[in-house]
């Protein structure tokens, strides 16, 4: 039967999904809200760097705090795409008539603190996330109701 | 929909013939295509579960303009 892939190099097949993201039901807020949470420390690292005579581990920290303040925003801002568009339903506008305007600013912030080391946009972040991870509870209470 | 169908598998799906109850289907969804089976027919469509409730659980109404297929063959 595995000889019909052969089909494969005609005929690319589509991927159909057999079960939900990761896994079925389970949405969290706590992984952006961890990866903001990082974001603020990094930046706190940074900011408490010295700006002249920077030695070899100076150095060193820098680029692994600015490595992992990039990695942590990009995680955040995955973490919100998929309670935006997997765990959020039409039904949510009734509750939280600015719910897209809210996960929009929250990913917008992400981009803004991979850009930049800013203590301010990382603090909106965090409360950016916490806005979120409010509605997600509220929401998983309606539900269980 | 383990250990039925699995990653990396391939199937075959038609678009005649009859859709019952039990028939394993491909249906879009979104930007995503689906494969699941039919556990109910209604005028309009169909609903469709996964086989593998522990991994799963979500119920899927599907119209008929969105059903890709029905599965015949896997390989």
């Amino acid at each position: 039967m595995k000889l019909l892939r052969i089909i494969d190099f005609v005929f690319t097949p589509k991927v159909a999904y057999a079960h939900c993201d990761v896994p079925c039901g389970i949405y969290d807020p706590k992984p952006a809200q961890i990866a903001a949470a990082t974001v603020v420390k990094m930046v706190e690292k940074i900011d408490g760097l010295p700006k002249e005579n920077a030695t070899v581990e100076d150095r060193n920290l820098f680029v692994r705090s600015v490595w992992t303040k990039e990695e942590h925003a990009r995680r955040c801002k995955e973490e919100l795409l998929i309670l935006w568009t997997d765990f959020f339903k039409a039904e949510h506008l009734e509750m939280f008539p600015d719910l897209h305007d809210k996960f929009w600013k929250a990913t917008k912030l992400c981009s803004k603190n991979k850009q930049s080391v800013d203590m301010k946009a990382a603090q909106e972040l965090v409360a950016a996330v916490d806005e979120i991870a409010e509605m997600f509870n509220k929401a998983k209470a309606a539900a269980s109701k | 929909m383990e250990p039925g169908f699995c990653e990396f598998d391939r199937v075959f799906t038609v678009n005649f013939g009859e859709i019952k109850k039990g028939s394993v289907i491909v249906f879009k969804s979104g930007r995503e295509y689906f494969i699941k089976r039919v556990k109910d027919l209604k005028s309009d469509g169909v609903v469709a579960v996964s086989d593998n409730k522990a991994l799963a659980k979500k119920v899927y109404e599907v119209k008929r303009v969105d059903i890709i297929g029905r599965v015949f063959l896997k390989y």
